[in-house]
C-alpha cells in the first residue's frame, strides 16, 4: 500500500453524484490538473483534500465499481454541498438523479447546498468548445480530434429549464422553502470537463458557498479524536501484538 | 465467466476489514450482501421506524424526534483506542472517513452498585473496589503486567508465560478475588472465568492493551464512531472500491461451488462467480457452522443517562459473572445524541449477555434496572455460531458471530485470526504513522 503523507482532517465535505459515464471523475480531474497543485489524493482519486485558503476541503468522488451498486448511507454523511451530476446529451442521466441518487442525500447535512450540473456542454453549446485561455496545451484533443467540429453534432436533450425545474423539485424533497435557498441560476451550472469550460466556475464558487458551514461546524465544537495523534507515552516491544 | 481472487459474502464490520485489507493486496474481490443496506448483524439501522419494523414493535404515535436522527446499531460495541482495530484504521486509512468519541465512562458491577473503573493512581487509591492492602500489590502486579516483555525472561518473575496459569500468577501477587474480578472481566475484559486456568500470556496481553488504550485518551480505553457502528463497514467498503473492487448489494446467493473439496465459484441469480478463496459471515453457510450457545441483547430507548455514571453521555458497565452467580458477564453499555446516533436529548443502551436459561430477558434484568426508567425495549435472542473446520482445505473462512461483549476485542482477535489463515502472514501491527516504530526494531 502507498504510504500517504499525512494529512489533515478535512473542515467540510463536499460529495459528487450521479450516473454512469456522466463525467463526474473527468469534471474533478480537470479541476485538480489545473488547479489542485498543492492537493493531496488518495489512491484511486476518489478522495481529494483541496486547501481553501485556511480550510480544508474533501471532494469524494464515487470508486470503481461503486457507482453500480454499493452506494451506502456514509458517503453524503455530513456533506456540506452535493454535486449532482447530469449528460446535457442524455435524458435519462437527470432522471437518474431524482430517481435513484436523490435519496442518498439524505445523510448531508440539514443545510446542505445543491449544485446541478450539466457536463458534456462541448457537444451541444458552440462556447464551451474552446479551452478555458488559462488552460495548458494540451496534446489529447488534438490528437483525438483533428478537424474540430464547426457546430454542435449532438441534440441538446437536457435543457436548462429542465435542469431548474429539477433544482426547485430537489429543494422540496429536502423540505427547504425556494425562497430562503440559493437560486437556481446560480446553482445550475453547464460544464465540459473536456474542454474545461466553467469547471472552476462550478468548484470555486461552491468552495465559497460552504465557508458559512465551516464556521458554524468549528464553533460547534464537536470533541471528536484524532487517531492519527502518534502515541505520548512509550510503549514496550511486546505492546503492539496481542 | 468472472474471476475473482476473494468472493466475501455479507457486509459484516468484520467481513469488510478483511475485504478492505485484501484489495490493499492486491487482490481482486466481489463483495456480496442479500441485504439492500451494508453492515449486516453489526447494521445501524435509520430511520428509527425501521427499528420498530425490523423488531415487529407497534411504533408510537408520536416518534420521539425525527426518525433520521436515529442510527442504532444492532450490536453496539466499544474500539479499544490502541486495539488493533484501530491500527487497521490508521494503515488503511479508513480514518479519513470516519470520526471517534471517547467514551466517558468505564464501570464495573460490585455489590449491587456500579463502580468507576480506577484510571489514575489516585483513583486506584480511592477506588472502593478494593481493600487498601490489596491496592499496593495491585500496583506491583500492574507494574510487572506494564513491564512484561514475552522475549525477554528478566521481566517473567521467574513464571513461564505459556505455562504458568493466570490464577498461579495472581496468586503469585497475593491478589484477593475481588481484584482478581475486577482485573480479570474489566481490564482484560474476559467473560468468564475460564481464562484463570489458561496460559496468562493472553490476559497479560490484553491487561496490556487496556492500560495503553487507556493512556491514549486518559478519559477511558474505549472509542465510538459518531453516527454509530454501521460507518465502521461502509469505511472499509470505500477503501475497497477505491481499489476498484465490486460491491453487489440486494443479491441473493444460491450456491457455493466446491471442486475437489476447494471453492471453486458463487452462484448468485443466475451467475456463476470463479474464485479462489470465500470469506463470509456465518449466515450464508449454515452447513458449515455449529452453535456453541445463545446470545440475549436488550436495545433500550432512554431520555436520561444511566443513574452514577457522572451524566456520562456513553459508558461501559461489566457485570461480572459472579455477581449475579451466573457463568458469563453481563454487558451494558450507553451512547446517545451526542454520537449523533439518536435525537436531541435521547440515549441508546444495550444489555447482554450469554443464555443460560430458558427465560433469557430475566437474565439481563440487573443491567436493565440500572437503566429504568425505560421509555422503549428491543429483545433478540440469536445464535452464537462458528466456523465448524479451520477453511485451510476448502478455502472457505467463516467469521464467528458477535458475543455478547460491548467491546470488539474478541471480534478483533477473529479478524486477525482469520486474516493469517487467509493470507498465510499475520497482520502487520507496526503503524506507520507511530512515533516509536523506528525505536521498536
Amino acid at each position: 500500500m502507498r504510504q500517504a503523507t499525512r494529512t489533515k482532517k478535512p473542515d467540510v465535505k463536499v460529495v459528487i453524484l450521479g450516473d454512469m459515464n456522466v463525467g463526474k471523475t473527468s469534471l474533478l480531474h480537470r479541476y485538480t490538473e489545473r488547479k489542485f497543485k498543492d492537493t493531496i489524493s488518495t489512491v484511486g482519486g476518489a478522495f481529494f483534500l483541496k486547501q481553501w485558503g485556511p480550510y480544508n476541503i474533501s471532494i469524494w468522488d464515487t470508486a470503481g465499481r461503486e457507482q453500480f451498486h454499493g452506494l451506502g448511507s456514509m458517503y453524503c454523511r455530513g456533506a456540506a454541498a452535493v454535486i449532482l451530476t447530469y449528460d446535457v446529451t442524455n435524458w435519462q442521466s437527470l432522471a437518474e438523479l431524482e430517481n435513484r441518487f436523490l435519496s442518498l442525500t439524505d445523510t448531508a447535512n440539514a443545510d446542505c447546498i445543491f449544485a446541478l450540473v450539466g457536463n458534456k456542454a462541448d457537444l451541444t453549446d458552440p462556447f464551451a468548445q474552446e479551452p478555458d485561455s488559462e488552460s495548458e496545451s494540451d496534446p489529447q484533443p488534438v490528437a483525438s480530434c483533428p478537424t474540430p467540429p464547426a457546430s454542435p453534432v449532438q441534440h441538446k436533450q437536457v435543457s436548462r429549464e429542465d435542469a431548474v425545474a429539477l433544482y426547485a423539485r430537489v429543494l422540496r424533497y429536502k423540505g427547504l422553502d425556494e425562497k430562503t435557498c440559493l437560486p437556481a441560476e446560480r446553482m445550475c451550472f453547464e460544464t465540459s470537463a473536456k474542454t474545461g469550460y466553467n469547471v472552476d466556475a462550478l468548484f470555486e464558487t461552491l468552495f465559497d458557498l460552504v465557508l458559512p458551514s465551516i464556521l458554524k461546524k468549528r464553533s460547534e465544537g464537536e470533541a471528536t479524536v484524532d487517531l492519527e495523534t502518534p502515541l505520548e507515552v512509550r510503549r514496550t516491544k511486546a505492546g503492539c501484538c496481542a | 465467466m468472472p474471476e475473482f481472487d476473494v468472493i466475501v459474502l455479507g457486509t459484516g464490520l468484520k467481513e469488510c476489514v478483511l475485504s478492505g485489507l485484501m484489495s490493499a493486496n492486491g487482490k481482486k474481490v466481489l463483495h456480496l450482501d442479500s441485504n439492500p443496506y451494508y453492515g449486516g448483524e453489526s447494521a445501524s439501522i435509520s430511520p428509527l421506524e425501521e427499528l420498530y419494523s425490523r423488531f415487529r414493535v407497534p411504533a408510537p404515535d408520536k416518534l420521539m424526534g425525527r426518525g433520521k436522527d436515529w442510527n442504532v446499531d444492532l450490536i453496539p460495541k466499544f474500539l479499544l483506542a490502541n486495539g488493533q482495530l484501530v491500527k487497521m484504521l490508521l494503515y488503511s486509512e479508513v480514518t479519513r472517513y470516519l470520526d471517534f468519541k471517547v467514551v466517558e465512562g468505564n464501570f464495573v458491577y460490585k455489590g449491587g452498585k456500579i463502580h468507576k473503573v480506577p484510571i489514575t493512581e489516585a483513583e486506584t487509591q480511592a477506588s472502593d473496589l478494593m481493600g487498601m492492602f490489596d491496592k499496593r500489590r495491585f500496583r506491583k502486579f500492574l507494574s510487572f503486567v506494564l513491564n512484561f516483555d514475552e522475549s525477554d525472561p528478566r521481566t517473567h518473575h521467574d513464571m513461564d508465560p505459556r505455562n504458568t496459569s493466570m490464577r498461579e500468577v495472581f496468586r503469585h501477587f497475593d491478589l484477593g478475588d475481588d481484584v482478581v474480578e475486577f482485573t480479570g472481566h474489566a481490564l482484560a475484559l474476559h467473560a468468564n472465568d475460564e481464562y484463570l486456568e489458561q496460559p496468562c500470556l493472553l490476559t497479560i496481553n490484553r491487561i496490556k492493551l487496556y492500560s495503553e488504550s487507556l493512556a491514549r485518551y486518559s478519559l477511558s480505553p474505549y472509542l465510538y464512531p459518531l453516527f454509530g457502528l454501521g460507518e465502521l463497514p461502509q469505511g472499509f467498503v470505500r477503501l475497497s472500491a477505491v481499489y476498484g473492487n465490486s460491491f453487489l448489494l440486494n443479491r441473493r446467493v444460491e450456491e457455493v461451488v466446491l471442486e475437489g473439496g476447494r471453492v471453486a465459484a458463487v452462484r448468485s441469480e443466475g451467475e456463476v462467480f470463479r474464485c479462489k478463496q470465500l470469506i463470509s459471515d456465518p449466515s450464508y453457510l449454515p452447513e458449515r457452522v455449529k452453535k456453541v450457545g445463545r446470545v440475549v441483547r436488550v436495545l433500550c430507548l432512554l431520555n436520561h443517562p444511566i443513574k452514577n455514571t457522572h451524566e456520562a453521555n456513553s459508558c461501559q458497565i461489566i457485570i461480572p459473572q459472579a455477581q449475579l452467580n451466573r457463568k458469563s458477564d453481563v454487558y451494558v453499555c450507553l451512547v446517545s445524541y451526542t454520537h449523533n446516533v439518536a435525537s436531541e436529548g435521547k440515549y441508546i443502551a444495550c444489555v447482554s449477555t450469554m443464555v443460560e436459561t430458558g427465560n433469557p430477558e430475566k437474565e439481563v434484568q440487573a443491567g436493565l434496572a440500572l437503566l429504568e426508567p425505560i421509555l422503549e425495549k428491543f429483545l433478540s435472542v440469536s445464535n452464537l455460531m462458528v466456523p465448524a473446520d479451520d477453511g485451510r482445505r476448502s478455502q472457505i473462512f467463516i467469521s464467528r458471530s458477535y458475543d455478547p461483549s460491548t467491546h470488539l476485542q474478541t471480534d478483533t482477535e477473529d479478524i486477525m485470526d482469520l486474516y493469517r489463515r487467509i493470507t498465510g502472514s499475520e497482520f502487520s501491527c507496526r503503524d506507520p504513522r507511530d512515533a516509536d516504530a523506528d525505536s521498536d526494531e
